[in-house]
């Protein structure tokens, strides 16, 4: 057997592993966008911000509007209600975190973060259950 | 399928699977220990491209509908939201577009290396009407892809070709009004048109599985179409030809990303970027490329009726191209005089291709139908008397004499091992 007829076992290893490898990595980056295809596009993205007219609005009264896909419920409240909610204490709500966009993750559900900076009269809240989505009744 | 694999299934698990669901012997038979002629050329390797540019169209396409709207007002506006907003959907978009024209591609040279090696004779006849029956729903397919952008030459083209079916005498307006479920190509046309162009992928899918089982009964044919006749002419399918495969696959993808990245909208048309409009007419209706020699002969023919016979006979007459045929010896490198018939024959495919670019006038017309006529004559006439009057080359007596003659003439015979 001629030197050129001798298989060399380690070369022939690595130029498979190299292949598979390549073929691997190769596979995993073309599968991306397949996948990030299913993000939020471009559309939807620009929808971050809404502006409403809250004018028309008179104390005691409530407007639902639609943000991202769901109800966003504002109420300009009351002297009576912002007392009610203010009186009760976080340990009694079932879910204590504020998940209020505007403000640093794991704020707490205090009455302050749930109105517009400032004017404690006008309380925004997201109209979804935090449990799994559902619009609460009786709006 | 099976017969050729060792496989034993060692742990408990692989016996429980195995009594089962013999699955794991399957692939290493089919997949694996598959014994293939090992003298196969790169021309062989379009068959796994295909395969492979059928997953690529049914993953693209899938991740599209998912994005895309069927109805005639947002169709257009929903591609272009594909091309601007989506992530990655301009790739995905252009994938699926170009990815149409490389399947074509592949299955043109797959086609023509059947042809030329004469891969359709027996025992191959099954195998082979399976191959058009593929080609047939993949031009369906395509058909039906391209009208879903609902741009200019969508509408258009749709509206034409559907109406080629309204050549058919008495039932022909009834028919059309079916395909359209109006009176024009309308919402109906493009929501059934969605529907099927989503079907379509998968029966050929199945006819795909068809045509891998129809392959494996006779085995591959080979360069020199003499049958395998031992185990000396033949290499296990892995890792000889998986590997061979995969090179081949690397090479043309670098070709699809040529188109991909640098001419996403080479082969296509500039017009069909404008929405779809009932009321006007582009200049020219021109199909896709891979149609064009079809458009050639339908336009070749002066009657309507005509030109449509003419153009489905073009394909059909493939069905039947087994017994038009008549010579014994399979590769064309042992027939002189089909050799040369052969590449005119791929010429005049071409040749056609150019014309049913052109506007149907003047001298376009007179050379569509002269090529028109010689496609036909070619099947029709010179295959039929070839296999009469041509003398072929001597075969040699095996494919392993064949290959070792090439690459060593003076190995002595006897040399090699015997046959299992």
């Amino acid at each position: 057997m001629s030197a050129a007829n001798v298989i060399d076992g380690k070369r022939r290893d690595f130029l498979y592993i190299a292949t598979g490898a390549a073929g691997t990595v190769g596979a995993a980056l073309s599968l991306w966008p397949m996948i990030d295809q299913m993000n939020p596009d471009a559309s939807v993205l620009a929808l971050t911000s809404i502006e409403v007219d809250l004018a028309p609005l008179a104390e005691g009264q409530g407007v639902t509007i639609k943000w991202r896909g769901n109800p966003v419920f504002i109420r300009y409240r009351t002297p009576q209600e912002i007392a009610a909610a203010k009186a009760v204490a976080i340990t009694d709500l079932v879910d204590p975190a504020a998940r209020n966009a505007n403000l640093p993750e794991g704020a707490e559900a205090t009455d302050e973060n749930r109105v517009i900076g400032g004017k404690e009269s006008m309380l925004v809240m997201v109209g979804i259950c935090t449990h799994l989505g559902c619009v609460p009744l009786g709006q | 399928m099976g017969g050729h694999s060792t496989y034993q299934p060692k742990s408990a698990a692989e016996k429980w699977l195995h009594e089962r669901l013999p699955i794991v012997e399957l692939v290493k038979s089919s997949a694996l220990d598959f014994p293939t002629p090992k003298n196969l050329n790169y021309w062989w390797t379009f068959g796994g491209i295909l395969a492979l540019m059928l997953v690529v169209q049914i993953i693209t396409g899938i991740v599209l509908v998912m994005h895309y709207t069927p109805h005639v007002d947002m169709a257009f506006n929903s591609v272009e939201h594909i091309m601007r907003d989506v992530n990655y959907g301009w790739l995905i978009r252009y994938m699926h577009a170009n990815g149409a024209s490389m399947f074509f591609i592949a299955v043109y040279i797959h086609i023509f290396r059947g042809m030329y090696y004469g891969s359709y004779k027996a025992p191959r006849e099954v195998l082979w009407i399976i191959g058009v029956l593929i080609y047939l729903v993949m031009m369906a397919t395509a058909f039906m892809g391209y009208v879903l952008p609902w741009g200019q030459m969508s509408f258009w083209g749709a509206k034409v070709i559907t109406n080629l079916f309204s050549a058919i005498p008495f039932f022909g307006e009834p028919i059309t009004t079916w395909l359209w479920g109006g009176y024009a190509v309308d919402n109906p046309t493009l929501n059934r048109f969605f529907s099927l162009h989503y079907l379509l992928p998968f029966v050929l899918a199945g006819l795909v599985g068809l045509h891998i089982w129809a392959l494996h009964v006779p085995g591959n044919n080979n360069p020199t179409g003499v049958s395998v006749k031992s185990g000396q002419d033949t290499v296990p399918f892995h890792p000889y030809y998986t590997m061979k495969d995969s090179f081949a696959i690397v090479v043309f993808l670098i070709l699809f990303g040529v188109f991909l990245f640098f001419a996403p909208n080479y082969l296509g048309h500039a017009i069909n970027y404008e929405p779809a409009n009932p009321l006007s007419t582009p200049a020219h209706i021109v199909p896709e490329w891979y149609y064009l020699p079809f458009y050639a002969i339908l336009r070749a023919i002066p009657d309507k009726l005509g030109g449509v016979i003419a153009m489905f006979g073009s394909i059909a007459i493939l069905f039947v191209l087994p017994w038009l045929d008549t010579s014994k010896v399979r590769s064309g490198n042992y027939r002189p005089l089909f050799k040369g018939f052969f590449w005119i024959f791929v010429a005049v495919c071409i040749g056609l291709g150019y014309l049913g670019s052109k506007p149907p006038e003047g001298w376009y017309v007179i050379f569509s139908q002269i090529l028109t006529f010689y496609y036909f004559a070619h099947f029709l006439v010179i295959l039929p008397l070839l296999g009469l009057l041509e003398t072929p080359k001597p075969l040699p007596s095996s494919i392993s004499d064949d290959v070792l003659a090439k690459k060593k003439p003076a190995l002595p015979q006897g040399q090699a091992v015997p046959a299992e």
